[in-house]
């Protein structure tokens, strides 16, 4: 059986991997970014308490992704009035319980793409974030940005080719 | 290309994705783990630290108990000795001599019992109790002696005396040196016995035997003479002789203070002598002053006080 925690340092580079991705996770249902982070850190806390022996039989993402899941029920469970959360808490439990088919790959990839966008220039990386986040077409970022349709296709083509080098050797990514 | 967009597209559900700076991040986190992880290492140096500090305590109470002991024993072993400080001595149809550890000699007389010290260590005074008669020869010495005698109290320097009982009366006589008695319940009464007086204690009271027989004689004399009211001394009056300066400061001024006053302008004998019965109430013995031309005395501002003044010469 893996025991992944056993060594502090992969500890760390587990934390510093997963930390975004699960907060924005969390915060989809909590909607709070404290009470997310919170969460996130009583859940590798219970990982590193229990390391001696914690026992990864599927992948350490979907521990991961099982683990704070079931943190946060108990987080929304004991904090239904810090949370005013008394009324939804019913749903949202059961919305949890039942969500099978999600993972955390949606959080990983756009942390994976956000940390890439860092290397950007503004501008481009708002024509990115405007039309892949937002949702926006061209001509829409043209008019919005004052600049042309032609300068929308240049960029975006420039920061595809980018992310796809940046992101190729990601293990969640092209497997 | 096309699978890139559509991994970013799965993102576009996504809303309001935050980046945290992980470092920051994990520099929050890494106390509460080392925080843990110290509370594992640490505990058997916790351990450790507790058995030192239960063993300590364990010492502390162990050499406090010793100490306990030992102080125990030093003061039982103090009192043990200094119990052994008297002895007794009972006489049944025949009479005892003995000569105690500071040299002086109690003859007791039969029928009598005295206990007495045969330790003088951290003494402070010299203590015999008497039940009965004897007489002793009291050896000189920095520290008193006392004679405690049914409810008298004889305080000696050094001297030779007497201690005689019949029936209910005690006799004290007096061989040599001086020697003060007192009664045990009032110190106040007390006489001071010179070389050769003899006083008999009886129901509370010291009785010169010497005055019974000179009263007859100052009785004749007073009644051949004229009594003359100059010399003091030649009236007839019972109990003994006393310094007239001593008697008013340590008897009369000393017990009612509140009550007697001198008078600031007043001019006394200092040197003049006073046949005085002490167990008088004081306004009768200051009445008895008054009578034998010492002092004059009158009512105060205050009810029942008294002051006393230079006796009135016409």
């Amino acid at each position: 059986m893996f025991k992944p925690f056993e060594n502090s340092t992969y500890f760390e580079s587990v934390f510093k991997e997963y930390f975004n991705p699960l907060v924005n996770f969390v915060n989809k249902y909590l909607n709070n970014f404290e009470n997310s982070k919170e969460v996130v850190q009583m859940t590798f806390f219970k990982l590193w308490a229990n390391r001696s022996n914690l026992e990864v039989k599927t992948s350490l993402k979907s521990y991961l992704y099982q683990t704070t899941k079931n943190t946060m029920i108990d987080y929304i469970r004991k904090n239904k009035k810090i949370l005013n959360a008394e009324e939804i808490e019913n749903s949202i439990v059961t919305e949890l319980i039942d969500e099978q088919n999600q993972n955390l790959d949606p959080y990983i990839i756009r942390n994976a793409v956000e940390k890439s966008l860092k290397n950007l220039k503004p501008k481009a990386r708002e024509i990115f974030e405007l039309h892949k986040f937002e949702g926006l077409t061209y001509e829409e970022i043209a008019e919005y940005m004052k600049i042309s349709k032609r300068s929308v296709e240049d960029n975006m083509s420039k920061i595809m080719m980018f992310l796809k080098e940046e992101l190729k050797n990601h293990p969640d990514f092209f497997d | 290309m096309n699978k890139l967009n559509s991994i970013i597209n799965k993102t576009k559900e996504i809303e309001n994705f935050r980046v945290f700076d992980v470092d920051d991040e994990w520099d929050l986190f890494k106390p509460l783990i080392d925080q843990e992880m110290s509370s594992i290492y640490d505990l058997p140096k916790n351990k450790l630290q507790n058995f030192d500090k239960e063993t300590g305590r364990q010492v502390i109470y162990l050499l406090s108990f010793a100490a306990g002991l030992i102080l125990i024993f030093a003061f039982l072993s103090f009192f043990s000795t200094s119990e052994k400080i008297t002895d007794s001595l009972t006489t049944n149809s025949a009479a005892a001599s003995i000569r105690l550890i500071d040299g002086s000699v109690v003859q007791l007389h039969p029928d009598s019992k005295l206990d007495f010290f045969v330790s003088l260590n951290h003494a402070q005074e010299r203590r015999l109790y008497l039940k009965g008669d004897a007489d002793f020869d009291i050896s000189a010495s920095i520290l008193p002696l006392k004679v405690y005698h049914d409810s008298i109290l004889i305080e000696v320097l050094g001297t030779k005396f007497s201690i005689k009982k019949v029936s209910k009366t005690v006799e004290i006589k007096n061989i040599s040196g001086s020697v003060k008695v007192s009664e045990i319940k009032r110190a106040e009464n007390f006489r001071i016995l010179q070389s050769g007086d003899t006083f008999i204690f009886s129901n509370g009271r010291f009785i010169n035997p010497a005055d019974t027989l000179h009263i007859p004689e100052s009785t004749i004399k007073t009644s051949t003479e004229k009594p003359k009211k100059t010399s003091p001394t030649e009236e007839v009056t019972p109990g003994s002789i006393y310094l007239l300066k001593s008697v008013i400061k340590n008897h009369i001024i000393k017990f009612n203070k509140k009550k007697v006053k001198l008078e600031k302008k007043i001019k006394l004998d200092d040197n003049a002598r006073v046949k005085l019965d002490l167990t008088k109430p004081y306004l009768m013995i200051l009445e008895d002053l008054k009578k034998q031309g010492y002092i004059d005395f009158k009512k105060g501002d205050c009810e029942d006080c008294i002051i006393i003044m230079s006796p009135n010469k016409n």
